[in-house]
């Protein structure tokens, strides 16, 4: 399953997919991709940065949802404090 | 795997406990401090537990700080404290600057802690750009 984790005040919103079932073109799996990529894009679009995270490796940061991600973290926009 | 969840535990119990303690006496938190939704914080705390590795886990459950080495200047490491406070970064094993940089709203403290560890990761020069430099090594 790859997942979308969005940082907010509550705790991290998730939307997950099945990347098997995205690759048989299952209609459900490929709405959740479709909502995955709606909230990615409206939150790089008030300032947020998304980092793909697999474990083992450092976070990597990316621009657009890479569905094959073991999880993508959104950050709010953050400033010097 | 009965060590590593112990330290999650523990992680889970102890962090928002810490953080609250060391708000109350750094320089560098938010001005608002919210109270928690428990169910807010117990998802970041199980978020951050979710991004580290077992010592990482541990280290920062023992010690109140999680050691993020630099990916782009050998021998920096960055020390994010369990919630708020500055981040101390050590070159070559001496504290060469304290930094400040916080969420522009506020986030449950172990996303905190998520978000510095992802940034000084995933994006360290986007990182430094947006510190702010508390103290540096004259």
């Amino acid at each position: 399953m790859g997942k979308l984790r969005v940082m907010s005040f509550h705790g991290d919103r998730t939307v997950a997919w099945d990347q098997q079932q995205v690759e048989v073109g299952d209609p459900e799996a490929l709405e959740a991709v479709r909502e995955a990529e709606r909230i990615l894009e409206e939150q790089l679009r008030r300032g947020a940065t998304a980092f793909r995270v697999d474990s083992g490796v450092p976070a990597r940061r990316i621009d657009r949802l890479d569905l094959e991600a073991q999880q993508i973290v959104t950050v709010p926009r953050v400033g010097g404090g | 795997m009965t060590g590593e969840l112990a330290a999650t535990v523990l992680l889970l119990l102890v962090l928002p406990a810490a953080i609250a303690i060391r708000a109350r006496w750094s320089g560098c938190y938010p001005s608002f401090t919210p109270q928690w939704d428990p169910g807010a914080a117990m998802r970041a705390s199980a978020l951050l537990s979710d991004l580290l590795s077992e010592g990482e886990r541990q280290q920062l459950a023992r010690y109140g700080f999680l050691a993020v080495p630099s990916p782009g200047v050998a021998g920096r490491v960055y020390r994010v404290p369990a919630g708020s406070g500055h981040v101390e970064v050590y070159e070559a094993g001496e504290l060469a600057m304290t930094v400040c940089v916080q969420p522009m709203g506020p986030l449950p403290p172990g996303d905190v802690v998520a978000m510095h560890k992802l940034m000084i990761e995933g994006d360290e020069e986007g990182y430094l750009e947006q510190v702010r430099v508390h103290w540096r090594r004259g």
